[in-house]
């Protein structure tokens, strides 16, 4: 009788493991195309942020170029102040793709590029920043100007 | 070119190098102004206080998530004086510095190099050196 029931339970265990076995077989959630599409994914995700990296690092450049430029009349600060909003504004949306991209970095999946796409967002900020101060913060701070002229006869 | 610095440049600078994720900080610098001829050499990143003779700039250096580096260039005496080091990241990494921590920066550099109490930096086998004031 035992051995009659062994049989048994040894039949069920292999009707699961085929039933498991075939429906693997025929309908796959893990299927190699499956996979192929979930890494293609991840490659356009980075090249779509080293995309971005380029457009945002060859802004930050031309933004720190302007801290250089001379003789600034009011008409060429007004369109600044301008500059500086639109570039506040572009930094604002930039940011609010972060926390999606955190989430992404958290799982390992494109680390690199989504650290450098953060820096890259970060130092748009501070550059604008910057130019706030240096055109319309510094030139009003009386001790700053004086110690800048003051550099001069050093 | 001479490249002095302010004491409390040392401090900090010496601070960073003790912790090993900021050790490269010697060679960043080293690359940022050894091979330059001249303080002219020296002007780009941003300027803050939109001089042309004695700029105070802020330069980003090492790369992405490095440092920022301070300093003012005196170009017709063909001087730069490096103000303030810091991180960008980890530990001791911190935001862009304000408008008031500038402020008292850039004076205390100009303080600095009027009372010649700056130290002299100079680059000895690929290592950074300084010499105090006489």
């Amino acid at each position: 009788m035992e051995c009659v029931s062994s049989k048994e339970t040894i039949n069920e265990i292999v009707g699961v493991v085929n039933d498991v076995s075939y429906s693997e077989k025929k309908d796959s959630h893990l299927s190699n195309d499956d996979i192929n599409k979930f890494l293609d994914d991840i490659s356009l995700l980075r090249n779509i942020l080293d995309q971005k990296v380029e457009a945002i690092d060859n802004i930050n450049q031309l933004l720190q170029k302007i801290s250089w430029l001379k003789d600034l009349d009011d008409d060429c600060l007004k369109l600044l102040n301008m500059l500086i909003i639109v570039g506040k504004d572009f930094h604002n949306n930039l940011t609010k793709g972060f926390s999606t991209l955190d989430k992404i970095a958290e799982k390992g999946i494109a680390v690199k590029e989504i650290f450098e796409y953060k820096e890259c967002v970060e130092d748009l900020s501070d550059i604008l920043n910057d130019l706030d101060m240096v055109f319309f913060i510094f030139p009003k701070d009386e001790n700053f100007v004086k110690i800048t002229n003051m550099l001069s006869i050093l | 070119m001479d490249i002095y610095c302010l004491w409390e440049f040392r401090k900090e600078y010496e601070k960073l190098l003790k912790n090993n994720s900021y050790s490269y900080l010697e060679e960043e610098i080293i690359k940022c102004f050894k091979d330059q001829q001249s303080a002219k050499d020296c002007l780009f990143g941003t300027n803050l206080n939109q001089s042309h003779t004695t700029p105070y700039i802020k330069k980003d250096i090492g790369g992405r998530g490095g440092f920022r580096l301070y300093y003012i260039a005196l170009c017709d005496k063909n001087i730069l004086c490096l103000g303030f080091v810091h991180p960008k990241k980890g530990a001791k990494g911190s935001d862009n510095t304000t408008p008031e921590f500038r402020s008292q920066l850039q004076k205390d550099i100009f303080q600095s190099l009027q009372s010649n109490s700056a130290l002299k930096i100079n680059f000895i086998n690929n290592s950074i050196a300084f010499e105090e004031p006489q």
